[in-house]
C-alpha cells in the first residue's frame, strides 16, 4: 500500500497544511476517552515548555473509537498550557486509521506523516497510558533531536509481576542473539528519528503476519540490527493495563518476535557480541502494591496443558525436553520449579520449530502458552519474598542462559528437523 | 469323413489364423499406446517433482498437518504422493484408451463407464483428503484454544471438530461418487442434529450454572477480577 492510499485526503491535506516539522508526537487511540486527555496535555505542555523554538505537530491517530475519544482529544488540546507559548507553528492533527492492520495501522500512518513533514524526531505515546508526564516526552524526544541517537526505548518503573514474557523471553532471548540489551520491545512509547522512519516506511513486509502482530517489536528489531544508534531511556511508572484477551496478547507479541527473528536471520546467524546500549536514567524500578494472585491456576493450567497438547509437544519439542516437562507436571505443586536452563532449552526449541514450521506457526506459537503458565508459575513462587535487587540477579542469569545455550539454538535452527 | 475332419481343423484353423491377425494389430497398438502412456506419465510424475519442489509443497504440507497425517498412516510424503496420483491416472487413462482398441464390444462399455467415472473418484479422493486436512488443522486448532482458555474438556471439544468434519467430507465424497446420495443426507441431517440437540440440552441441563457463570462474565465484566486472574504479561 503506497503512502497516498494509507493516508486519507483530508490527513494529507491537513499535513499539507502544516508544512515541515521539527518534531512531532504521534498519540495512537482506541476507546482511550479516560486517559487520552491527560496525555494530550503533558505532550502539549512538554513541546511548549522544552522545544519552543521547534516546529511542532501533535498527531492523533484513532483506531475507530466509540466512547468519544476524538471528542477528548479535541477537548483536551484546546486546555491550558500552563502560561508557555510557542515561538514556531504548533498544530494538531487527529485522523482515523483506514486499513484494518491494528496497530501496526496507526505506527504506519505515523511514520507516514513523519516522513512527509520531515520530522527530525517522532515520539509515539500511547493514548491509553494515563501516567504519561511532560517529562515523558521530553525524555523520549531530546536523545533523538539533540544527540543524534535513532531508536528511544523506554524503561519503566513496573510493578514486580507485571511484563512477565518480557522478563523471561522477550528480553534476555534478544539480547543473547542480537547483542543488545533493550529491554522493552513491546513498548507503547518510544521515539524514532527520520532516518529510521524512512527505513521502516520502505519496508515490502508491511503485510506480513510479524509487523501485523507486533510493529513496535519490528521497529525496536529493525533498530537494533541496523545502523542505528539506540538507547534507552527512564520514563516513569507504567500503569497496570487490565489483563483482558491474555492469549492473544502473547500469541501476537510470539508471533511478531519469532517473525523478526527469522527476517533478521542474517544479523545473528553467525552470532554477535554484546554491544552495551546507553541507558538515560535508572535502569529498572519495581513497584510492589499487593495484587491478589491465582498462583495455583497458572500450575493446574499448565499441567493441563502438558497433558492435553502432548503430541504437539512431541513434535515442537526434543524428546528430552518434552519428558522433561511431563516429569515437571506430575510434581506437587510445591515442589515444582521451572530452571532457567529448562526454560530457555524450551523457548529455543520452539523458536526453531517457527522457524522450520512443523506444524502450522499460529499453533507452535499457542502451544508456549501453557509453558508460559508454568513458568510464570515457577517465578511467582521462587521470588515471592524477593526484593528488586534479587529478580535482577535472577534476570542476569536468565539472560546468560540464554547466552549459554545459543550456539546449539543457531545449530539447531540451520537444521531441517 | 477323414476329410470333413481335416477341413474343419483347416477351417478351424484358418479362422484362428485370420482372428490373430486381426487381433494382433490391435493387441500390439495397445501395448504401443500403454508404453507411451508409460513414458508420458513418467515423464508428467518428473516434471511434476520438480515443480512441487520450487512451489516449496512439502513445507506448505508440514504447515497444514498433512505430512504427519501422511506418516501416520505410512505413506509417502506429499509431493511424492502427487507425483505417484498423477502417474497412475495419466498411466491408467492411456491403458483404458489402449484396451478400447482390442474392439471388444461388452469391454467397450465397460471401459467407457469406468472413464466417465474416473473424475468424479478423483474429486472424491481430493475432498476425502483436503476434508482429512482440515479435521487436523481445526480439531488441532479448538484443542489450543480450548487448553488455553481453560475450558475442562478440550479433547472433548476437539474431537467433536474433528469428527464432524471428517463425516461432512465423507458424505461429500460418496455424493461426489454418487453412492447413497439420500442416505447419506439423511444420515449426516440425523446425526447433525442429534449432536446439536444433545449439545443444547446437556448445555441447558448440566451447565445452567456455567452458562449463567460464562454470561456473566462476558457482560458484566469485573476488570479487578480478571487483573488479579491473568498478570500482564507485557
Amino acid at each position: 500500500m503506497s503512502e497516498e492510499s494509507l493516508l486519507s485526503d483530508d490527513f494529507i491535506r491537513q499535513l499539507v497544511s502544516v508544512g515541515e516539522v521539527d518534531l512531532l508526537v504521534g498519540i495512537p487511540s482506541r476507546n482511550d476517552s479516560k486517559t487520552i486527555g491527560n496525555v494530550v496535555r503533558a505532550a502539549e505542555e512538554a513541546l511548549l515548555r522544552n522545544f519552543r523554538r521547534q516546529r511542532t505537530v501533535l498527531v492523533n491517530i484513532d483506531e475507530g473509537s466509540r466512547d468519544g475519544t476524538q471528542e477528548a482529544v479535541r477537548q483536551a488540546s484546546s486546555l491550558s498550557t500552563n502560561g508557555y507559548e510557542s515561538l514556531r507553528t504548533s498544530r494538531w492533527i487527529t485522523t482515523t486509521t483506514r486499513s484494518a492492520g491494528g496497530d501496526s495501522a496507526a505506527l504506519r500512518t505515523i511514520l507516514a506523516a513523519a516522513d512527509l513533514l520531515h520530522a527530525k524526531a517522532s515520539a509515539v505515546v500511547s493514548g491509553s497510558t494515563a501516567t504519561v508526564t511532560p517529562d515523558w516526552i521530553n525524555a523520549l524526544l531530546r536523545p533523538v533531536f539533540c544527540e543524534n541517537y535513532d531508536f528511544v526505548a523506554p524503561l519503566y518503573a513496573r510493578h514486580r509481576y507485571d511484563g512477565l514474557l518480557t522478563r523471561n523471553l522477550l528480553y534476555p532471548f534478544s539480547r543473547a542473539i542480537f547483542g543488545k540489551p533493550i529491554r522493552e520491545l513491546r513498548a507503547t512509547e518510544f521515539c524514532f528519528s527520520a532516518r529510521l522512519a524512512s527505513e521502516c516506511l520502505n519496508s515490502a513486509d508491511w503485510n506480513s503476519d510479524g509487523i501485523r502482530s507486533a510493529a513496535e517489536t519490528w521497529m525496536a528489531i529493525t533498530a537494533m540490527t541496523g545502523p542505528f544508534a539506540c538507547c534507552q531511556t527512564f520514563l516513569g511508572p507504567k500503569p497496570r493495563p487490565a489483563a483482558v484477551g491474555v492469549v492473544d496478547v502473547i500469541r501476537d507479541a510470539l508471533t511478531g518476535f519469532f517473525w523478526c527473528l527469522e527476517s533478521k536471520e542474517q544479523y545473528w546467524i553467525h552470532g554477535r557480541d554484546a554491544e552495551p546500549v546507553r541507558t538515560i536514567g535508572a535502569d529498572h524500578q519495581m513497584t510492589d502494591e499487593p495484587v491478589r494472585i491465582d498462583r495455583k491456576k497458572f500450575f493446574r493450567l499448565y499441567r493441563t496443558g502438558v497433558a492435553e497438547l502432548s503430541e504437539i509437544l512431541g513434535s515442537i519439542l526434543d524428546a528430552e525436553t518434552h519428558a522433561e516437562l511431563v516429569r515437571l507436571a506430575a510434581l506437587d505443586e510445591t515442589a515444582f520449579r521451572f530452571s532457567n536452563a529448562l526454560w530457555v532449552r524450551t523457548i529455543y526449541e520452539f523458536a526453531a520449530a517457527y522457524h522450520h514450521s512443523v506444524i502450522n506457526r499460529s499453533h507452535v506459537v499457542q502451544a508456549l502458552i501453557p509453558i508460559y503458565r508454568g513458568r510464570v508459575h515457577s517465578f511467582l513462587t521462587v521470588h515471592r519474598s524477593d526484593d528488586s535487587e534479587a529478580m535482577e540477579a535472577d534476570l542476569e542469569d536468565l539472560c546468560q542462559e540464554f547466552l549459554r545455550q545459543r550456539d546449539s539454538f543457531i545449530e539447531r535452527w540451520n537444521t531441517k528437523r | 469323413m477323414k476329410e470333413m475332419i481335416v477341413r474343419a481343423f483347416q477351417q478351424a484353423h484358418d479362422n484362428l489364423t485370420r482372428m490373430l491377425a486381426e487381433f494382433l494389430p490391435h493387441l500390439l497398438l495397445m501395448l504401443v499406446v500403454i508404453l507411451i502412456g508409460w513414458l508420458v506419465a513418467y515423464l508428467l510424475k518428473i516434471i511434476l517433482r520438480g515443480i512441487l519442489r520450487v512451489a516449496k509443497v512439502e513445507r506448505m504440507s508440514e504447515e497444514t498437518g498433512a505430512s504427519r497425517l501422511l506418516r501416520r498412516a505410512e505413506l509417502p510424503t506429499m509431493t511424492e504422493l502427487l507425483c505417484r496420483a498423477v502417474f497412475w491416472v495419466v498411466w491408467l487413462g492411456f491403458i483404458i484408451v489402449g484396451v478400447s482398441f482390442l474392439g471388444i464390444g461388452s469391454l467397450q462399455k465397460q471401459i467407457a463407464d469406468l472413464i466417465a467415472l474416473l473424475p468424479q473418484i478423483f474429486v472424491a479422493l481430493l475432498i476425502l483428503f483436503v476434508g482429512l486436512l482440515a479435521a487436523n488443522f481445526f480439531s488441532r486448532a479448538a484443542l489450543l484454544a480450548g487448553v488455553n482458555a481453560g475450558l475442562s474438556s478440550p479433547r472433548l471439544l476437539s474431537g467433536t471438530v474433528r469428527v464432524v468434519i471428517i463425516f461432512l467430507a465423507l458424505s461429500m465424497a460418496l455424493e461426489q461418487v454418487g453412492l447413497g446420495r439420500e442416505t447419506m443426507e439423511i444420515a449426516f441431517s440425523i446425526v447433525f442434529g442429534a449432536l446439536m440437540l444433545g449439545l443444547a440440552i446437556a448445555f441447558g441441563l448440566g451447565g445452567r450454572r456455567l452458562a449463567a457463570r460464562l454470561l456473566e462474565r462476558h457482560f458484566l465484566r469485573d476488570e479487578q477480577r480478571e487483573r488479579d486472574d491473568e498478570l500482564s504479561p507485557l
